[in-house]
């Protein structure tokens, strides 16, 4: 749920503090971004929750530091959520991650029926976006499955937003490549 | 241009997104470009449609029980007055884990000396815990501790070695202290390994586990800001060296640690091809680029060296771009202002420039040009004022986007060396060099072999550097001719020296 950034801001001072009620409004409205930022990277569902789990749990660690870095909150959270996502693939390297893309994946969508129509399917998104470099992938990642904004995005991954835009323009004319040959479906979604 | 056609695209996304504006209106803002813009336009929305789920439910509550209640208990802990809450937090973390290691081992042979009653009081609060711990490590254990150091897998010994590793740890009160013991015990573990290899004895699982996990700490710290130049390098150099030593001992890891012996190598190749990247925006951080050398780097082939240095002789190419003349001595210096680096933006058309548009970077009397922000490249660390000029840095840094290659100049000689990070290595490849009266510069096969895609951009960027000849006090009327000096340096039409030779990747 939107809030403002005067509300955001009061109840970020207020979690920093400890008041588990603004800890918990943070949680609630960030939650659904953060897992779908996770998803969009690892394709999982269940290595999603676990992980978007853990990235709430170092925001919990690292909150009280928060008011000394001039950075919105926002941005402060998805870097942790990058950082986290960055150590996660290390670790996976080593082993192979799980390229399985559950069902709960398509139900969890407001319209399924309407998603097997006319959209493009998770699977198919999340394999295309494996072929981006890593930079386009966390752009992708930020700008549409979260909704950061180009400043917020260059934020979270320390650079320009001279540079995140042309990283978006380069990753969609790719990814436009990549599933163009779905040129019904893409159509359809409009 | 292509940084607008950015800028509309993205424009027509925020609006897009915002609802301010249907698809139909954006292509009717931008009617030339609506042919390049609708296909983009459609497969972003597709996209962010995709992207947009929701978590399960059930996780969703489940999770938030688990968070609200998590809440409470650490940031009662992270609030404490006194040290610093995070510090507090993670040593007392790491106190415990490495108590808990400790009444792990349980009644085994090796803590039987032990009172079963020191163990168990493990379990009690901290104060108590911490100085059992103590008790432990300096009354008791004692003879154990002192001699452990030496001790394998295996020995009776190795717990209690462990285990002053994990207290060491513990009483690393700095970060920096901190990534040094992790260093020192990730080659305490890969020393255990080649000695255990020297004595034929097998490698087992839990070995190579504990190598893998002493190396992904080192990488998990090379995030951090403020790292120092040479500690990044040990890791890079460690990390190398595990592979290597691990490469050699894999006939004596036992069967069932085959995939333990894979994932320490990724590990260790992993760390190695991140901590040569850390180190190499380290080594060209701002305080290289001042000309200062990095503290425990040897930079002896590196560009900041000659940074320090103004050359002997000035490169000076002919118009004809085949000759170099060294600078007459001026009898007396003459002042120049303070440098500044100005930007001449879209200074080249983008045809028959490798696709890219361009713009001519001028540094006092150095001029090249370099490609633009618009496909991606920045000139690194520079702030530039509304007239796009900023105080000129000793040697131009430019990177691209993903952060994959930075392509140093030094615009006092034009020397220009390029780093790749490319297949999980990184690589430095000498572009252009000075050397003694003669200039070098590789040619494209030499390039295209290593890094096609880049190949004739930088190419091109080295072609088109060019460097005015310092001003000149008027000349004393002389009736004797001066012959041209000794040593003239010459380039050839295809930027090679006849017979000299050809740049190749540093080893």
């Amino acid at each position: 749920m939107p809030v403002s950034t005067e509300v955001e801001r009061e109840t970020v001072e207020r979690a920093r503090r400890g008041d588990q009620q603004a800890l918990a409004d943070i949680y609630d409205w960030y939650l659904p971004r953060v897992y779908r930022y996770v998803l969009s990277r690892v394709g999982n569902v269940v290595e999603a929750e676990d992980l978007t789990e853990d990235i709430f749990v170092r925001m919990l660690g690292a909150i009280s530091g928060h008011r000394e870095r001039n950075i919105p909150f926002s941005a402060w959270l998805f870097r942790i959520a990058h950082n986290h996502i960055m150590s996660y693939f290390r670790k996976a390297g080593s082993r192979g991650t799980r390229d399985i893309l559950d069902e709960a994946i398509a139900d969890s969508r407001p319209d399924p029926a309407t998603a097997v129509e006319t959209r493009l399917t998770m699977e198919e998104v999340v394999r295309a976006t494996r072929d981006l470099p890593e930079a386009q992938r966390e752009v992708i990642a930020l700008r549409f499955a979260v909704g950061l904004s180009v400043a917020e995005t260059a934020q979270v991954l320390g650079k320009r937003e001279g540079n995140v835009k042309a990283l978006q323009h380069k990753a969609v004319a790719r990814l436009q490549r990549l599933l163009g040959a779905k040129p019904g479906r893409l159509a359809a979604e409009v | 241009m292509r940084s607008r056609f950015h800028e509309h695209l993205n424009e027509c996304l925020e609006a897009l997104a915002s609802g301010q504006r249907t698809l139909e209106d954006c292509l009717a803002k931008y009617p030339k470009e609506a042919d390049r813009l609708e296909p983009l336009l459609r497969t972003a929305l597709s996209i962010k449609g995709t992207l947009s789920v929701e978590p399960r439910e059930e996780f969703r509550a489940a999770a938030r029980r688990r968070f609200v209640a998590s809440s409470g208990k650490s940031l009662a802990e992270a609030l404490r007055e006194g040290p610093r809450p995070s510090f507090v937090k993670a040593a007392r973390e790491r106190f415990l884990a490495a108590a808990q290691r400790m009444v792990g081992v349980g009644p085994s042979r090796e803590w039987r000396p032990f009172p079963q009653g020191v163990i168990a009081i493990h379990a009690r609060p901290l104060a108590t815990a911490l100085a059992t711990a103590f008790l432990l490590f300096i009354g008791f254990g004692t003879f154990a501790v002192t001699t452990s150091g030496s001790a394998l897998p295996g020995d009776w010994r190795y717990p209690v070695k462990r285990f002053t590793e994990d207290v060491r740890l513990t009483l690393a009160f700095s970060d920096a202290a901190e990534r040094s013991v992790k260093i020192d015990l990730a080659k305490e573990r890969l020393s255990e390994i080649q000695e255990m290899a020297e004595k034929g004895r097998p490698i087992g699982g839990d070995l190579l586990d504990d190598l893998r996990g002493e190396t992904g700490s080192l990488a998990s710290n090379l995030d951090e800001s403020g790292l120092d130049a040479g500690k990044v390098r040990e890791v890079a150099d460690l990390a190398r060296h595990q592979d290597e030593v691990l490469a050699q001992v894999e006939p004596l890891v036992k069967p069932d640690a085959q995939e333990n012996l894979v994932a320490a190598r990724t590990a260790s190749q992993e760390t190695y091809a991140k901590a040569a990247q850390v180190y190499a925006l380290a080594l060209f951080s701002e305080k290289s680029g001042k000309g200062e050398k990095v503290p425990g780097v040897e930079v002896s082939e590196s560009p900041e060296e000659e940074a320090t240095e103004v050359p002997s002789v000035a490169v000076v190419p002919t118009e004809e771009g085949t000759g170099v003349e060294p600078s007459p001595e001026p009898d007396t210096p003459v002042p120049e202002s303070e440098p500044v680096i100005s930007i001449e933006r879209g200074s080249l058309p983008e045809e028959g420039t490798t696709g890219l548009s361009w713009d001519r970077v001028v540094i006092g009397r150095f001029s090249m040009v370099v490609p633009s922000e618009a496909d991606g490249w920045r000139i690194m660390d520079l702030g530039f004022g509304s007239d796009d000029t900023a105080p000129a840095p000793n040697l131009l840094r430019i990177t691209n986007a993903e952060d994959t290659a930075i392509i140093v100049i030094n615009p006092r000689n034009g020397d220009t060396f390029w780093y790749q990070y490319k297949d999980g290595l990184f690589e430095d490849f000498i572009v252009r060099v000075t050397a003694g009266d003669d200039m070098y510069e590789a040619d494209l096969p030499a390039l295209e072999g290593f890094y096609a895609p880049y190949a004739a951009m930088v190419l091109f960027m080295v072609e088109s550097i060019t460097i005015e000849p310092p001003p000149t006090p008027t000349p004393v009327p002389s009736e004797t001719p001066v012959p041209p000096p000794a040593g003239t340096a010459t380039i050839a039409a295809e930027g090679l020296v006849p017979g000299a030779p050809t740049a190749t990747p540093l080893p």
